[in-house]
Formats: C-alpha cells, sequence, structure tokens
C-alpha cells in the first residue's frame, strides 16, 4: 500500500476496498491504517462466526456472529434481519475513527435498506456529508436499487465501491464486456450531479488469473476538483484500494481529561479543593440570595481550578502502569 | 507497546479471578467479559419520519419523546377548593448529622456531574468540621431565602441505550440520564430524608404506598398482596389484579400542583416557597 502519499493530505481520509471475506486482511487494515485513514468503507466484508461464547441459557455455549471489532474504530454495517440468515449478510461495512465521535457518523437506514448499500452521513463544520458504499454483485441488485432511489435530502459527496460492472464508459482499454447496467449507474451518477474519476489502472486482478479489470469505481460530485484520489496494491484481496482524500473539513474530538481515583493527583485535586473551601468557610455569615451565589461562585471557581491543574489526557504508553 | 498491554491486561485479569474466587464468590461476574459485544447503535434515530442527524435533532426527538407533557394544562384550582389549608408545621433547620447520614449510603462508582465531584471526594470534605460547617450554612441558607443556586441546576445529560432493544432506531429505545453536581445531591439527599420523615411522622403517606418509602419494598408488596387474595379466599371470594403504569409520570408532575400540595399537605411556607425556586429555571447539556 502507498501509505507515504497519503500521509500529507488534509481533510477527510477514505480508504475504500473489496477485502473478499479476509478476517486477517480486515485485521491488518484496521491496525495499520489507525493514523492514516478516518474512514474505512469495505465492499464484502466478513460475517460470520467469531468466537463461542459461554452462556448461561445453553450448555454449548452462544455463537457471536458479526465482524472484526478494534477499540479505535466504530463500525457501521446494514444491521441484518436475521444474523445466521446467508441472504440477509451484510456486503458493506464502515469503520470510523473514534476520533470523528463528534462528526455523529450515521446510518441513514430510512433513505436506503439494503444489505448490499449503505448511506453513511457525517456531520461536519460546513454541514452534512453523504457517502454511499456500495456492493453490487454480479446480478446488478445494488445497481437496480440505486436506480429507484427516490432522493436523499442533501447532495452525495461521494459514491464508490464494487460495482461489477464493467463497461467501456470507465474501462475503455481493458474492459472485454459492456454490462447493461452500465448505463443505469451512469443515469443515476447524472442524475445526482456526479462524475467518475479516472484513475486508468485496474482496480481488479482476479485470483484466477483472469484479465484484470476495472469493476471498482469512485464517483464524486461534479463541481470537487479538489479531492485526490489514488490507488493502492491490493494486498490480500484481489481488489485495489482506493485512497480517498475529500475536501470536507473534519471534526475531532479528543477524550475529555480524567484524574484517576486515587492516584497522587486524586489526592491533591482533593487537597487544593479543601484548601479552598476552607477559605470559603469565613465568608458563610448572613443568609442571603447575594452571598449564596458569592460562596457558591468561590466554591465551583474553587472545583474549575482544582480540576483544571491536575486533570489530564491519559496516554497509554510502554511505561503505563498496569490497570 | 503490545507486550506491556498484554501483561497489563493478564495481571488486570488474574487480580479480578482471584478476587472473584477467594473473597465475593461471585462467578457470575465473569460472563460479563465473555458475552457478545453489543452491536453499535448506528442507525440514524427516525422521529416523525425525518431521521436525527445533528445534536439539535436529537434533542427535539429526545425532547418530546421523555418531556412529552412538558406545558401540558393542568388545574390547580380544582385542587386548591377540594383541599383545605391547615395550619403549617414549624421546620427546624438541618444539622451536621443530616449530611453525614445522607453520605453513608452513596456509592464512590457513581458519574460525577459538570463540576467532576465524585461521593468519594464529598466524603472526604465532610471530615473537616469547618467544611461540614459551610455545607450545613449553605443548605440552611437556601432553604430561608428560598433559593437553589444555578449551579445545582445546572447538569449534563447522556443517552444510554435501554439493553436488549431489537431496533435502536427510535428515541424510546434509549433513556436519557441526569448528571447533576454531587454536592447539590447531597443536599437534595438530605432533603429527601426530612420530607419522607416529616410525611412519615405525619402520616401523610397512603399505607399502600411502597415505593421510594423507606420501610417499604417490593417484598412488603408481595406479602400484602398475598395476605389480600388469602383473606378473601377464607370468605370464598376470588381475588382479580388490576396492574398498570402511569407513562411519563415525572416529567407529567406539574410544578404549581406540587408546591400547591405541599402548602396543603402542611408543611412550613419555608419549603413551598423552596420549592417554588427549586423546580424551575433548569438548564442540562446534551452529550
Amino acid at each position: 500500500m502507498s501509505d507515504t502519499t497519503y500521509e500529507k493530505f488534509a481533510g477527510l481520509r477514505i480508504y475504500s476496498q473489496n477485502v473478499y471475506k479476509k478476517y486477517n486482511w480486515i485485521n491488518t487494515l484496521l491496525e495499520r491504517r489507525e493514523n492514516l485513514s478516518d474512514v474505512i468503507l469495505i465492499q464484502e466484508p466478513l460475517w460470520g462466526l467469531i468466537r463461542y461464547a459461554p452462556s448461561m441459557t445453553d450448555k454449548c455455549s452462544d455463537p457471536i456472529i458479526g465482524m472484526p471489532s478494534h477499540p479505535s474504530w466504530r463500525c457501521l454495517y446494514p444491521k441484518p434481519a436475521d444474523q445466521f440468515s446467508e441472504s440477509d449478510r451484510p456486503c458493506v461495512a464502515a469503520y470510523v475513527h473514534q476520533r470523528l465521535w463528534a462528526m455523529k457518523p450515521k446510518l441513514c437506514s430510512d433513505v436506503i435498506k439494503s444489505c448490499n448499500i449503505m448511506l453513511l452521513t457525517m456531520n461536519g463544520p460546513r454541514g452534512q456529508l453523504h457517502m454511499l458504499n456500495v456492493y453490487s454483485d454480479s446480478t446488478g441488485s445494488a445497481i437496480r436499487t440505486l436506480s429507484t432511489l427516490e432522493s436523499i435530502s442533501s447532495p452525495i459527496g461521494y459514491l464508490g465501491g464494487n460495482f461489477n460492472c464493467p463497461s467501456e464508459i470507465w474501462d475503455p482499454e481493458y474492459s472485454r464486456r459492456n454490462s447493461p447496467l452500465a448505463e443505469v449507474l451512469a443515469d443515476f451518477t447524472y442524475q445526482h450531479g456526479l462524475y467518475y474519476r479516472q484513475l486508468g489502472c485496474p482496480t481488479h486482478y482476479p485470483a484466477n488469473g483472469d484479465n484484470p479489470s476495472i469493476i471498482d469505481l469512485i464517483f464524486l460530485p461534479r463541481n470537487d476538483e479538489e479531492s485526490i484520489i489514488s490507488i493502492g496494491k491490493h494486498g490480500e484481496s484481489d481488489h485495489c484500494p482506493f485512497f480517498v482524500e475529500l475536501r470536507f473539513p473534519i471534526l475531532t474530538g479528543n477524550k475529555p481529561p480524567s484524574i484517576k481515583a486515587g492516584s497522587e493527583a486524586d489526592a491533591e485535586f482533593t487537597s487544593d479543593i479543601m484548601d479552598g473551601l476552607n477559605v470559603t468557610v469565613g465568608l458563610a455569615k448572613p443568609q442571603s440570595r447575594d452571598n449564596i451565589i458569592h460562596i457558591m461562585t468561590l466554591i465551583s471557581e474553587c472545583f474549575v481550578k482544582a480540576w483544571e491543574a491536575h486533570a489530564t489526557l491519559s496516554q497509554t504508553s510502554v511505561r503505563s502502569k498496569g490497570w | 507497546m503490545q507486550r506491556t498491554m498484554k501483561t497489563a491486561k493478564r495481571k488486570y485479569f488474574d487480580d479480578k479471578i482471584e478476587s472473584i474466587a477467594d473473597h465475593n464468590k461471585r462467578p457470575w461476574d465473569l460472563m460479563a467479559w465473555t458475552r457478545a459485544r453489543k452491536p453499535d447503535s448506528s442507525e440514524a434515530i427516525i422521529f416523525k419520519g425525518e431521521p436525527c442527524l445533528t445534536t439539535e435533532d436529537h434533542w427535539n426527538a429526545f425532547q418530546e419523546t421523555f418531556n412529552s407533557a412538558h406545558k401540558r394544562d393542568t388545574y390547580p384550582i380544582r385542587l386548591m377548593r377540594a383541599i383545605h389549608p391547615k395550619p403549617k408545621w414549624v421546620w427546624a433547620p438541618f444539622s451536621a448529622c443530616e449530611l453525614r447520614e445522607a453520605l453513608t449510603g452513596c456509592s464512590g462508582r457513581s458519574a460525577p456531574g459538570p463540576d467532576h465531584i465524585i461521593w468519594t471526594h464529598i466524603k472526604h470534605f465532610c471530615v473537616n468540621d469547618n467544611i461540614l460547617k459551610l455545607f450545613v450554612w449553605i443548605i440552611n441558607a437556601c432553604f430561608i431565602t428560598r433559593f437553589w443556586p444555578d449551579s445545582f441546576k445546572t447538569s449534563k445529560t447522556m443517552i444510554i441505550p435501554k439493553p436488549g432493544k431489537k431496533d435502536y432506531n427510535i428515541p424510546k429505545a434509549f433513556h436519557p440520564i441526569v448528571l447533576l453536581n454531587t454536592l447539590g445531591k447531597l443536599f437534595e439527599k438530605v432533603i429527601a430524608n426530612r420530607l419522607q420523615w416529616e410525611a412519615a411522622c405525619f402520616k401523610l403517606l397512603h399505607p399502600c404506598q411502597f415505593g421510594g418509602v423507606r420501610q417499604n419494598s417490593t417484598e412488603d408488596a408481595g406479602s400484602y398482596l398475598t395476605h389480600l387474595v388469602r383473606a378473601g379466599w377464607t370468605k370464598g371470594y376470588k381475588t382479580s389484579v388490576v396492574a398498570f403504569d402511569l407513562a411519563q409520570y415525572f416529567p407529567s408532575l406539574n410544578h404549581s400542583v406540587i408546591t400547591l400540595l405541599l402548602d396543603r399537605m402542611e408543611f412550613a411556607d419555608v419549603v413551598v416557597n423552596f420549592f417554588a425556586n427549586y423546580l424551575v429555571g433548569r438548564f442540562t447539556k446534551l452529550f
């Protein structure tokens, strides 16, 4: 993967790839792209048995079905009606980094409810960003669903994924056949003011040795000329990843500072407050509203000052002590 | 880095297992480690057919769901006519003992309010007699001046998903928790204890009131119901039970009705006037 070129970008950093149900590859991505991407959009994620958990009701233990998780990433996917059903298995998923929690990433299942398409919405300082992550199988079901989509309140800021829709429209050099659904997809993108970003190289290298093709596509708004797209190496999957830098300002939220209970800082925090309260004791004489307000203001200031003096952002390092 | 994390985790879990095996004998505490992680509530909440995507949308959805009784018309005049005023009881000021007693059952694990102070800190402060006197002065001054400071009216609201729901795209699948400043909560505990003592002392509570009353529990309610059923059997009767739940009970309480009830139930004017100020001017921030 060409990570080095990606780090210099600023804005919302998206990584998109068909991961071909590779558990280890998803785990590797989550670990390695922690500081390099803000959103990871994947197609054909692994959906299956993660492990067995001891059960209070079943002697044979309960199976845990789902997707790989990571503490730094929040996983969003179309929720299946039946987690054991193969037909309901989500074919798209998004991992949004926890630092973007302030952007309130949400799935708009009221607009599209499909296991092949997800509409991810995020709130930034310049408004909302709607992103469509699509996996269209060989029958083109997702493209058909898209074509029936009535309306989305705000413009789509990103449309991408694995469309399995070879066509000369986006692949004049490599395409051997034209999918009839290509026109449908082109119409949909035209109606929504999106245009295809030509990269000029294949995105899919079949494992069986067939000719490479362009079936992974990224569409961006027609007036968006600043966003940058590059393509990387496919790694364990047979689809190449896209690195997209959207010119969409992001909101990052740090973890709030804290004081560990029972620590030295906690003792100093308590001690500082007690000193402040002892000073206030002498002022508690006439019982009037003004005096109560004055004393409560002093107490609140005392709490705030002590908190600001001793609360710190906790970071795990090699010198960290045990829990 | 990974090795350090692994060692720290192993030590933590070993200590927990040892504690469970040797001390508290609660092996089911280990179940929390192995059960499936709950899926994230990633779907946008739908309220009135529209997805809630911003903080303002969430605020409106939760406000209208959980405070649906807000500004509902009430008719306190009927109540005023039905219950006639009686002579008032004398209100005694709060003591340091009442503050200490209120502190005894407080958990050190409850989440703090906007001031970050937890019960452990308050317990520590109250060891100092001067600070305890200051706290007693504040609560008594609040009652005499009929005033509840703004810092005790300011809270932060956390929205927590209710466990075991099938879908998390409706506001009712969540419940808000209001976190107030702990010092204010201490004073509220003291006031609640005193009000309950007076209510019990002057027999203001109905004998069938079990919830929220000291020395009365769910088991008492069960025993009482069993007694009624058995007493009916001896007389050859069959007993039917009608159970119902009042939705939105606490948000539905009308402030003027509360103060009027306190007034008619012979509480001192100090209490009535204090609550008139206590119930209004609240401010919260949604997280």
